[in-house]
This record gives structure tokens, C-alpha cells and sequence, in this order.
């Protein structure tokens, strides 16, 4: 919409149609079926279309959606529920560690037949809440020995997902599939391993 | 301007240059001598004669106040894309006395001489008034058989009544030729390619300046680059124009628009390359056939929904054998 207000016309065309299309391919690699998906978004789709494609837009307007001219149809802004931020967040997150990971394949030479995804554990989770909301005072004795690690890195860690394991449990599969190899999830304690993984920025071995 | 230079002597290089020139002139030891910035010639190659007609007429664009409140005009439009804003006030600045008329051809006759006709740039930027109520215009000229300039002042707003002498049958066309007038003029955006900046489109934005106001007035421009194919001019000489009509009849009008939108931005060259094409309609075919599919799971969606309606209005409870029926003839 912005686009077509400011006239920027190939902008605008293009996140019509290429956009929307990724979209979707995407969407459908994360399991969703695209005609259930295509039924949510298809009259504003058309909409958006009919810019660009106005004949086609039209034929498609009156067999499919309804018995009037898509050329008098407007186009509201969508109005979000909240939830739709949760999704996005996680979608970065994962494409982000599946970036990280194939970043690592390239810098070490090493294509992997298996990676090992550790995600923090509760303690650094509770701890990483704790400094967000009162800063480092209230950290137990314990907690204490991470906060040089924590400042060290705490530009990368954050907790805009909630549940880091459950999704990339879930996600496994998807993994998989993209990258080629197998995958494992794990929740780390730290001290465990060499590498300590924090909320928003897991750790990741390649085997 | 230091040392004893006279009267220029204190001014800025810039000031004493211009008074200097017109000191010149006054006294008759200078004149204006034009040089083109390169050879000059025709398209078939040939030299390049350039008449000075007699008693030919001229629009003096170099008039102070014009030029200003045309800037003032400029300053209020939209530019897509913005800098040729600065091109439009460049133009403005650049452009002084030009020819208005011609004595052949088809136009409009000069009102002040009506052996020569106004010369097609400079009545082509203000035309564009005239479509906004054609229709009732061809109805009147029917039934009055001409269009005297009293009425047009009415229709165009540049009198408040219509004249007494117009025959009553006619008054609601008239006032619907003034009402659609009224509504669909200024133009909101007018596009157009960069060639015309220096000359159609600074005529159009300086006439509208002198004779529009308000809501008459240009809304914007939208200036558009060249279409070029497959990297070279498109020329007859090269044998490589594009036909619009061919286009839309080989791949659809709506396939060539698309192309055009997601190939440049307004303001770049399109480079019509037929390869480049292909990706383009495979995307869209894809696009179709979504919406096919997905078009056609929607209606029988919804047949299922009526049908539930109809059949628990008819059955109640429904029986085990109707939702069996029902949920048979569910897609998967």
C-alpha cells in the first residue's frame, strides 16, 4: 500500500505477485496447505492484483468471489489480532539459526550429516528475565558467574520467542529437509558444553 | 566587481555581467546570435533549414510574473519521481519567446488571425478540458449548430448565466457539459515520458499557470523514462518497434502489464526483451491456477454450507443417514 501511495509502482507490483508467491511457497514448506491459505488471502489478493492485471482480476472477481467489479472494490488496511508478531518472530528466529548454520558450513568447509541444536535451559532463561526487568542486582550467586558472558553477548539474545525448544522441536523435520542432514534438539545446561547457549542465540554444533 | 570599473564597479561578476549585456544591446553594439550545440540534421540526414516566417506570432514565456507564479505551481504539485521537480523549474527558467502558430495544417485558428492556426504544443497542454464533457458539447453543437464564445464561457465557468438567446430545449444538456466540467477538471496527474519536459510539459505547467486557479490547477506529473528493445532505441530505421496491438494479441494486455510494472521503475528504461517474458507468465499461470483451485474449493465449500442449511431445516434432529450424506460428499 505504501508503495502504490508513494507511486512506487515496480515496488509495489513486485510484492504483489513475486512476494506473495514466496509467500506462500514458504508457507507451504512449513506444512500449511496452500489452498486453505489461499482462501484466507485471495479477495485482497485479487484486489491488489487487478492494478496490475486488470482484465484477469476481473474474471477471477466475478467467478470466484463475488458478482460485482473488483475495479470499484477498495482495499482496507488488515487490521492484526497481536498473534501474527509471535509467528513472524519465530519464522525469523528459525530462518535465522537455519542462515547461521549453513554460515558455518561454508566457513569451515564441513557440510554436516548431523546438527545438534542447543537451546538455553530454564535457569539462563529465568536469569535473562530477571536482568531485562530488574537489571543485575536480585541474581543469585550463581547466575552471577554468567553475567560477563551475558554482556559480552547481549546484543544477540533475546526472548522474542517463547518457547525456543518446542518450536524447533517442531520445526525438526523442516530442518531437516532444508538442510539436508539430520537434527537434534536439546536443551543445554550450562557448563555442559564449551559453547553456552543463551535465549535467542542457541548454540550450534556440526557433526 | 573591484577597481574602477565604473558604473559596475561594487556589483557581484554575476550582476554586472547581465548589465553589462543589456548595455550592450541598448546601444546597439551587441545583438542575441543563437549556436546549436551540435551539427544539426534532419532524420533523413539531410541540412536543417530553419525560416523565420513573417508576421509569424509568438507566446512570450519570458514574462517575470509567469515565470513565477508557474514556480509557485510547480512548488505545489507532485513529481514522481521528485527531481524532475528541479528539470520542470529549469525548464521554466530556460523558456522564452516560442512560436504559437503555423499556416498550414488542421487546428484551431488564431483568434487574432485567422489565417494561421494555432500551432498544435501550444493548444495541446489545455485540450485536455474539452474531454471532460465532449459528449454534451457534439449534443449542443447538433441541436444549436455552433458553439458561440458566450455559451463556451458559460459551460468553462468564465460567466455565471447562460445567454439569453439559447433556446430553452437545450439548458439541461448545457448546464450537465458545465456540471461535468466542473467535476472532472484540474487534472490530478498527468503522464507522460522526460522528452517533453523542455516543451510540452513546461507549456502545459506555464498555461495552466496563466489561465487556471485553484482546483483547475495540475495536480502532478508522473514523468516516465523510454522503452528501449532488447537493449537498443526503438526506431523505424532499426525495423524493431513494438507493436502494442501484436503484444496484447501474442501474450494478453494484462501479461505485457505486468511485465512493464515489475521490469523498471517509472522513471528507468524498460528493456522489452521477449526471454525475459517467460518467467513472467510461468509465475502467472501458477498465480491462475491457485486461484482456480482455490476459487473452486471456496464454491463448493460453500454449496456444502447451504446444503447443510437446507437439509437441517428440513431434517430435525437430522438423521444418521443425512450427515452420513453429507459428510460422503465433504472434499478430503
Amino acid at each position: 500500500m505504501d508503495s502504490m501511495e508513494s507511486y512506487n509502482l515496480r515496488n509495489a507490483a513486485i510484492t504483489m505477485f513475486y512476494d506473495v508467491m514466496n509467500d506462500l511457497k514458504y508457507a507451504e514448506s512449513r506444512g500449511a496447505g496452500r489452498n486453505s491459505l489461499l482462501s484466507i488471502i485471495m479477495k485482497e489478493w485479487i484486489i491488489s492484483m487487478s492494478v496490475f492485471i486488470p482484465h484477469t482480476s476481473e474474471e477471477y472477481w466475478h467467478r470466484y468471489i463475488q458478482d460485482s467489479f473488483v475495479s470499484t472494490a477498495t482495499l482496507e488496511r488488515p487490521s492484526f489480532q497481536g498473534w501474527e508478531d509471535a509467528i513472524i518472530s519465530e519464522e525469523e528466529y528459525l530462518q535465522e539459526i537455519i542462515g547461521d548454520i549453513r554460515e558455518i558450513g561454508k566457513a569451515t568447509g564441513i557440510w554436516p550429516s548431523k546438527v545438534i541444536i542447543s537451546v538455553a535451559g530454564n535457569k539462563l532463561v529465568e536469569m535473562v528475565r530477571k536482568i531485562n526487568q530488574e537489571g543485575t542486582k536480585n541474581l543469585d550467586p550463581w547466575e552471577k558467574q554468567f553475567v560477563p558472558e551475558f554482556m559480552k553477548n547481549r546484543k544477540r539474545i533475546s526472548q522474542r520467542v517463547n518457547d525456543e525448544f518446542s518450536l524447533l522441536q517442531e520445526s525438526r523435520s523442516y530442518i531437516s529437509d532444508t538442510l539436508g542432514c539430520s537434527v537434534e534438539i536439546i536443551i543445554d545446561e550450562p557448563g555442559k558444553s564449551k559453547k553456552t547457549a543463551w535465549p535467542g542465540r542457541p548454540s550450534i554444533l556440526l557433526q | 566587481m573591484s577597481g574602477n570599473n565604473g558604473k559596475y564597479s561594487g556589483m557581484s561578476v554575476k550582476e554586472a555581467r547581465e548589465l553589462i549585456k543589456s548595455d550592450l544591446m541598448a546601444d546597439g553594439n551587441a545583438f542575441i546570435f543563437y549556436e546549436t550545440s551540435r551539427k544539426a540534421e534532419t532524420r533523413s540526414g539531410s541540412k536543417v533549414i530553419v525560416a523565420v516566417l513573417r508576421d509569424q506570432w509568438f507566446i512570450d514565456y519570458g514574462v517575470g510574473w509567469w515565470k513565477e507564479s508557474s514556480r509557485k505551481l510547480v512548488e505545489n504539485m507532485k513529481f514522481y519521481p521528485e527531481f524532475y521537480r528541479k528539470n520542470m523549474i529549469d525548464a521554466i527558467d530556460w523558456l522564452r519567446e516560442r512560436p504559437c502558430a503555423r499556416r498550414r495544417g488542421l487546428g484551431t485558428k488564431l483568434p487574432m488571425d485567422p489565417r494561421w492556426v494555432i500551432e498544435s504544443l501550444s493548444d495541446s497542454t489545455i485540450y485536455p478540458e474539452v474531454y471532460t464533457n465532449i459528449m454534451q458539447l457534439k449534443k449542443i453543437k447538433e441541436v444549436l449548430g455552433n458553439l458561440d464564445v458566450s455559451l463556451m464561457e458559460y459551460i468553462y465557468g468564465y460567466s455565471e448565466s447562460i445567454p439569453d438567446d439559447v433556446p430553452e430545449n437545450i439548458h439541461e444538456t448545457i448546464i450537465k457539459a458545465r456540471e461535468a466540467r466542473d467535476y472532472w477538471y484540474g487534472v490530478d496527474l498527468r503522464l507522460t515520458a522526460y522528452p517533453h519536459m523542455s516543451n510540452h510539459l513546461a507549456f502545459y505547467v506555464m498555461n495552466h499557470a496563466a489561465l487556471f486557479k485553484g482546483k483547475d490547477l495540475p495536480g502532478g506529473l508522473v514523468v516516465s523514462s523510454l522503452v528501449v528493445s532488447n537493449g537498443s532505441k526503438i526506431s523505424k530505421s532499426k525495423g524493431n518497434v513494438i507493436s502494442l496491438l501484436s503484444i496484447t494479441r501474442k501474450y494478453s494486455a494484462d501479461i505485457y502489464r505486468l511485465y512493464v510494472a515489475v521490469s523498471a521503475d517509472i522513471g528507468s528504461t524498460m528493456d522489452w526483451n521477449e526471454n525475459d517474458l517467460s518467467s513472467v507468465i510461468g509465475n502467472m499461470r501458477i498465480s491462475w491456477r491457485s486461484w482456480r483451485i482455490s476459487g473452486m474449493q471456496n464454491q463448493k465449500a460453500q454449496g456444502l454450507k447451504d446444503g447443510l442449511k437446507r437439509v437441517s431445516e428440513k431434517i430435525s434432529p437430522p438423521s444418521w443417514t443425512a450427515w452420513k450424506a453429507i459428510i460422503c460428499a465433504m472434499p478430503p
